[in-house]
């Protein structure tokens, strides 16, 4: 064979294996999804929302938004009447924060296990159960840092068989850290804010944060979704004017 | 056996001096011919025909009931059956008089039945009751005679009850006779049991037991209370309370022998060889049993969700499960409050379904606080994530506000910040003061800050959560 047929062999491989390696990080989702109550978002996920029966890698960085968007795909749930459950291995959720979660049908719960061990044991029993919709499985470890990067993850051996009983239980079964199995990773950053300086009483808080979503696979196409984050309201409802003088 | 029954009676026996003694005969006897009987006055008996259809329906159970009674021999009792209370406790009335001592009511002929009867055979009030006989309605069908609407004008909602009983609509519950003391089962060990495997084989057999009597009440535990004795007479005593009042075997083993683990166990063995193993129900409940439907398919048995949850709080303790309940106070970590699992919530959920059921609503299109549709930008609120512990952090000031902090060796510059918000409290036990910022870095981070004066006069400032 001619060198130039060489080349264009080897050209037409590359291109093919190129295209398999996209077809193969391309989030296929076929069983049913749920929504995550956020229309923009569920127009670019695969299937219309997030699927069920699997795994979902959930990852970013302290205040990048992940929680305020599962906890919107969880109030999602909550309102079809479906339990769900929260395995809070760092044990800072906030409190009033998740009350509208629990009247209604169903149920909300958290559950606080003391160590990473003990959280994969109480994800192992809540997805075996078969009684939730949906499992929400923060990863890191407590003592693991407070706002590292990296939120930490399952071993892959845990990974498997939690994605077996997500499966079994049709759950929709959200990993807030790295999970080798999942079948879709969402990634969550938030956008850069620009300083200003010189401006008396201020410069004030944006009245919204945008935080970008990135839907896919590791090492496949991230399509970037616009999730803008409201400012938080005060702690309190009335000034106390009894303040450090 | 009395199956038909006469179309006008004149009056009903109130008054009896042949009343046995003692009930406790034929109250034994009638329960065992069927578990819904009720005593409906001095040595009156109601009985439910309601469920005997495909057994024979109200005569079949009648002639069970009397078979019954006759073994006891008494004598001037009556007892009526019929598908609502105030039919079969007129029907026990008419039956004293009677050979059988029993009177059916047929299923579709109640109506026609009270109709004849006198209107002091209603279970209503004694002045409304002379109201009827003054105004001259003598008998339930005269009361039938006049609408609903009508009766409700003139004797308001009392009107109304009267009306719905003379024409058999009555929604009181046949209240079982049997017991509803609490269930109790115990052991003796003989030679005592120095591990947990010989407490483990009884604690099974004596749930078993437990379990047959919580059944046969028609109740389900929500409390058990293990009662070790030990050597010595020294009592020992573990708690178990299910997520939700259960009477499966096999969860309240699970978390039984969990509560024994936790309480009695040493290295492996016990503190002291145990004598004695008694299982109490403190605490029964009605069991919950919700329907699921075969076309919903986000349906999900309650129940194994508190198999689920018992288990875990079984090994995580009692704080281990938790449901947020935030306290009306000023201080975050005082507001973050989290309660342990209680059957409260579930009262509060079959209320909610019941009230979406009637109302047929949908679910809302979107999530609260999520507007908008497809195509437009939604907005959503930020979750904050509250430190268990705030972490002291150096931030650098300028005109009072904060433009730099510095966190285990990391800078972070501050493109915004809002604040101060000012808390204090606490003055009689724990006083605070405090000045929160809300402070925005560059890199995006949303982080609420705080910097408190002791009374040392010493200024430090905390991270106490993020938004995320």
């Amino acid at each position: 064979m001619s060198g130039v047929g060489c080349m264009a062999r080897s050209a037409v491989i590359l291109g093919l294996e190129q295209a398999i390696e996209r077809i193969e990080a391309r989030p296929r989702i076929r069983g049913p999804v749920a929504s995550t109550g956020m229309p923009d978002l569920d127009a670019r996920l695969p299937g219309g929302g997030l699927p069920r029966g699997s795994v979902v890698e959930w990852l970013g960085p302290s205040s990048s938004g992940k929680t305020a968007v599962l906890r919107t795909s969880l109030t999602r749930l909550r309102t079809r009447g479906e339990s769900v459950a929260w395995i809070d291995t760092r044990h800072t959720l906030y409190a009033p924060d998740w009350t509208d979660l629990v009247p209604g049908a169903g149920e909300f719960w958290v559950v606080r296990p003391r160590t990473v061990g003990e959280a994969a044991w109480c994800a192992d029993l809540l997805l075996r159960s078969g009684a939730f919709g949906a499992v929400a499985f923060h990863v890191a470890d407590r003592s693991g840092g407070r706002r590292a990067p990296s939120e930490g993850g399952i071993r892959h051996g845990a990974a498997v068989r939690l994605q077996r009983l997500a499966e079994e239980a049709g759950a929709l079964f959200v990993v807030l850290g790295e999970a080798p199995v999942a079948a879709l990773r969402l990634g969550f950053r938030p956008g850069r804010v620009e300083p200003v300086r010189g401006v008396p009483f201020g410069p004030f808080l944006p009245r919204a944060r945008p935080v970008w979503v990135r839907i896919g696979k590791r090492g496949g196409v991230e399509v970037p979704v616009l999730c803008p984050l409201s400012a938080p309201r005060r702690t309190a409802d009335t000034r106390d004017r009894k303040g450090p003088e | 056996m009395s199956r038909v029954f006469p179309a006008r009676v004149a009056s009903v026996r109130v008054d009896r001096e042949d009343i046995p003694p003692d009930p406790m005969p034929m109250a034994t006897a009638l329960l065992a011919a069927s578990p819904r009987v009720a005593v409906a006055g001095p040595g009156l008996w109601r009985a439910d025909a309601r469920g005997w259809e495909r057994r024979g329906g109200g005569v079949a159970l009648a002639h069970a009931l009397r078979v019954a009674a006759s073994g006891t021999g008494a004598s001037g009792v009556g007892i009526g059956v019929a598908d609502v209370p105030v039919a079969a406790d007129a029907a026990a009335e008419i039956a004293v008089g009677r050979a059988e001592h029993v009177l059916v009511i047929p299923s579709g002929d109640t109506q026609r039945f009270l109709a004849g009867l006198p209107v002091s055979a209603l279970p209503l009030s004694n002045t409304l009751h002379e109201t009827f006989r003054a105004l001259g309605l003598r008998r339930a069908g005269d009361l039938t005679a006049h609408s609903r609407e009508e009766l409700e004008a003139r004797f308001g909602p009392e009107g109304i009850l009267a009306h719905r009983f003379a024409c058999g609509e009555d929604d009181r519950v046949f209240r079982s006779l049997r017991s509803e003391a609490p269930p109790e089962a115990a052991l003796a060990l003989e030679p005592p049991a120095e591990s947990l495997e010989p407490l483990l084989f009884v604690l099974r057999h004596l749930l078993a037991r437990v379990c047959d009597d919580l059944s046969g009440i028609g109740r389900a535990a929500a409390r058990i209370e293990i009662e070790m004795t030990l050597e010595g007479g020294e009592r020992s005593t573990a708690l178990v309370s299910p997520a939700r009042p259960t009477r499966r075997e096999g969860l309240l083993h699970d978390l039984c022998r969990a509560a024994l683990e936790r309480a009695g166990l040493e290295g492996g063995q016990l503190p002291a060889p145990v004598t004695e193993l008694v299982i109490r129900v403190t605490r029964s409940a009605a069991p919950d049993a919700r329907q699921g439907d075969l076309f919903v398919t986000e349906w999900r048995d309650p129940m194994a969700a508190a198999a689920a949850l018992s288990r875990l709080r079984a090994r995580l303790g009692e704080d281990g499960v938790v449901w947020p309940a935030p306290r009306a106070d000023r201080r975050p970590e005082t507001r973050n409050t989290w309660r342990p699992v209680e059957m409260r919530v579930i009262s509060v959920g079959d209320r909610v379904i019941r009230e979406r059921e009637r109302e047929g609503s949908a679910e809302s299109p979107v999530a609260p606080g999520v507007g908008g549709c497809a195509g437009h930008l939604t907005t959503i609120p930020g979750v904050l994530r509250l430190l268990p512990e705030p972490a002291p952090v150096e931030v650098k000031i300028e005109n009072g506000r904060p433009v730099e902090l510095r966190d285990a060796g990391k800078t972070r510059i501050v493109a915004a910040a809002e604040g101060p918000e000012r808390l204090s409290g606490d003055w009689w036990k724990d006083p605070y003061r405090r000045e929160y910022f809300r402070v925005c870095t560059v890199g995006g981070e949303l982080l609420w800050l705080y910097r408190e004066i002791r009374r040392t006069g010493d200024l430090r400032w905390w991270l106490h959560g993020w938004w995320d």
